[in-house]
């Protein structure tokens, strides 16, 4: 497979980087602008601007170019944004597929159950598997061993490495094997599946998923002995939530902020805008009557002079498996919750650094869960449901491993799509990210150079950014004279 | 009784629906399809994630891989290294185009080196690099590398059946 050539970046400020070996304190006036983050998906940079011991600015700028898929779905047939939509992702396509059919199917006025339903369960948990031992293992675990890459870690934890691989491919052969490919799997259609596989060859995953299960939970003892520097979040969490299971692919939407409302109602309380810097949309929370609701910031000036300027709300929010965990931890896998109480984690975590205790949890529960679906499957009579084309506007929300994932279609009568919105995860996270990196840079500003350029970076690593799938939409404006 | 046949694996690499970077499932397609290799060679269309990679290896005696790549050399040049584990880096016999990480999926270069590091690469592993030109989507490969395709199938095929 062809990787595409970076594209130049459009914000590229002077890198001014001291010696690492400088004595000096740290000026008063500073940029912090490293080069394109490492260890993230995707192509973006920070740059922090400190002037007289106060962040000017903290920006995180992605520059991942857009991708414009919302444009490119209109005109499309309603059978197809979900093989459409999985392109935005490698890492997430199932994420994409299921949103996109969960909105296209309440426009076609259909529900589908199990096993097909079933299906659509166990292949997320594949994926979730995958994509957080991605994460785990090879973008975030050399962070607390003080290595700056996977390589470095497989050196000097070779086994460790090589067992996140295996549970990493635990999570690609159940969606291989039941979306038929594990990179933009080909297999769900609107209304179920094109093939339901064999009972067998769901049967033959369970070895490898007992023993993901049981790396999974070996690697959360291990996380559990990390140094983790102390950071708190103040954001409102939002996640699906739906009483008695930890949800995946379905449910309500909830905050920690006391907001519960089904998917149809997301426009209503979270709002997508642009920013000069950023080429992936930012977003807001409301409370409906377009107050924000979201970290409190306060404007007053460091020095304690003030401004009698009141702390307002930003609007930011977080979403991702600090935000599932704390709004669904009761429903969590047997095994999972074991693996919570052994490593000492309970909800709600606000310490952004622990989150990879929190994904590990997640595998637990994913390989748990999968094992309970897998025991539990018979083949259907038919894969999928009919569906006919009607027109209307469908909403669908779901679970993609870096948080919640929102689609909205509008189609006519013959199923054409008019129109499309698709709000991801890191999308949404963007703001609750700066307003991280504000706070960590406020609170280190004595650090040398290098060591803070070193904390801001792992503080966007913390929240696993999925950068390409937060470009893929900007409006274009053209103007004629 | 004679000693064992080697196991032997032959994997492309590549996107069949974009130009020239079908030139990897290309050629194991057309060792498939006639039967070139001796009995029993795997012979594996894949998209080049490490993961699965890493499990082909790890059951194997000899491998081939072949997949498109960019590099400094006109379209159609072939590019052949051969790694044997234990002696190092594979990253130094690989042209750019295939050595290079992506920001946006771990490929064929992060399955090699992890696999280094781990111990985990076949005894031996021929790499056949395609030098790409035209990468449209929805194109059929480009007058060099079809040349190439053809070149690399025979190769492999005799490769193959010597080592059988």
């Amino acid at each position: 497979m062809m990787p595409p050539k970076p594209p130049d970046p459009p914000h590229e400020p002077p890198e001014q980087v001291p010696a690492a070996s400088s004595p000096a304190p740290p000026p008063a006036t500073r940029t912090i602008a490293p080069p394109p983050l490492t260890r993230v998906e995707g192509e973006g940079r920070l740059v922090i601007r400190i002037r007289d011991r106060r962040v000017e600015q903290a920006q995180l700028r992605i520059f991942e170019p857009p991708r414009f898929f919302e444009a490119l779905l209109r005109g499309r047939a309603f059978t197809e944004p979900a093989d459409i939509t999985a392109r935005i992702c490698g890492i997430c396509p199932i994420a994409y597929q299921m949103s996109a059919l969960a909105a296209i199917e309440s426009i076609c006025g259909i529900e589908v159950t199990d096993p097909a339903a079933d299906l659509r369960r166990l292949v997320y948990c594949g994926e979730w598997i995958e994509s957080h031992a991605l994460h785990v293992f090879l973008l975030h675990m050399p962070d607390f061993l003080g290595v700056d890459s996977a390589l470095e870690l497989a050196r000097a934890h070779p086994r460790r490495v090589e067992r996140g691989l295996a549970l990493k491919k635990a999570g690609n052969e159940i969606m291989r094997v039941i979306g038929g490919r594990s990179i933009h799997p080909i297999n769900a259609r609107v209304g179920g599946w094109y093939r339901a596989p064999r009972r067998a060859d769901l049967t033959a995953l369970r070895p490898a998923l007992e023993q993901a299960r049981e790396i999974a939970h070996d690697t959360a003892l291990f996380a559990a002995t990390f140094d983790f520097p102390d950071d708190h979040v103040d954001a409102p969490f939002v996640a699906l939530h739906q009483p008695g299971i930890y949800p995946i692919e379905r449910g309500r939407l909830a905050t920690t902020t006391g907001l519960d409302i089904p998917p149809d109602e997301f426009g209503d309380h979270i709002t997508e805008h642009q920013v000069p810097w950023s080429n992936a949309l930012h977003a807001t929370l409301t409370d409906g009557h377009g107050q924000h609701r979201g970290t409190a910031i306060d404007d007053s000036d460091a020095d304690g002079a003030g401004d009698g300027t009141p702390p307002h709300d930003s609007g930011s929010y977080l979403c991702g498996p600090l935000a599932r965990f704390a709004l669904n931890a009761p429903w969590l896998a047997p095994a999972a919750r074991e693996t919570a109480t052994a490593i000492g984690l309970r909800a709600p975590e606000r310490n952004p650094f622990r989150s990879i205790l929190v994904r590990c949890v997640e595998m637990v529960h994913s390989a748990d869960e999968a094992l309970r679906i897998i025991d539990g499957y018979t083949e259907p009579d038919e894969p999928a449901l009919p569906a006919e084309p009607r027109a209307g506007t469908g909403h669908g929300a779901t679970e993609a491993p870096r948080g919640l994932l929102y689609h909205r279609y509008t189609t006519d009568s013959a199923g054409t799509i008019l129109d499309a919105k698709i709000v991801p995860p890191t999308s949404q996270n963007q703001r609750a990210m700066e307003e991280n990196l504000r706070r960590a840079v406020e609170r280190h500003l004595d650090l040398s150079h290098p060591d803070l350029t070193a904390l801001c970076e792992r503080t966007i690593r913390n929240h696993d950014p999925c950068i390409s799938c937060a470009t893929h939409f900007l409006t274009l404006h053209v103007t004629r004279g | 009784m004679g000693p064992p046949c080697p196991r032997q694996t032959v994997i492309g690499i590549g996107n069949p629906y974009r130009g020239d970077d079908a030139a990897g499932v290309l050629v194991v397609r057309q060792l498939a399809a006639a039967g070139r290799c001796p009995p029993g060679t795997e012979i594996v269309e894949h998209t080049g994630e490490p993961t699965g990679l890493l499990a082909i290896w790890a059951h194997t005696d000899a491998a081939w891989l072949i997949d498109a790549a960019v590099f400094d050399a006109p379209p159609g040049t072939v590019h052949r290294a051969v790694i044997t584990a234990g002696l190092g880096s594979p990253a130094k016999l690989l042209p750019p185009g295939l050595r290079g990480m992506s920001t946006h999926a771990l490929g064929v270069g992060d399955a090699l080196e992890l696999g280094s590091v781990l111990a985990l690469l076949p005894p031996r592993l021929v790499i056949y690099a395609i030098r790409a030109g035209d990468l449209t989507a929805g194109a059929a490969p480009s007058p060099p590398v079809a040349a190439a395709i053809h070149e690399v199938t025979a190769r492999i095929e005799s490769e193959t059946r010597r080592r059988a």
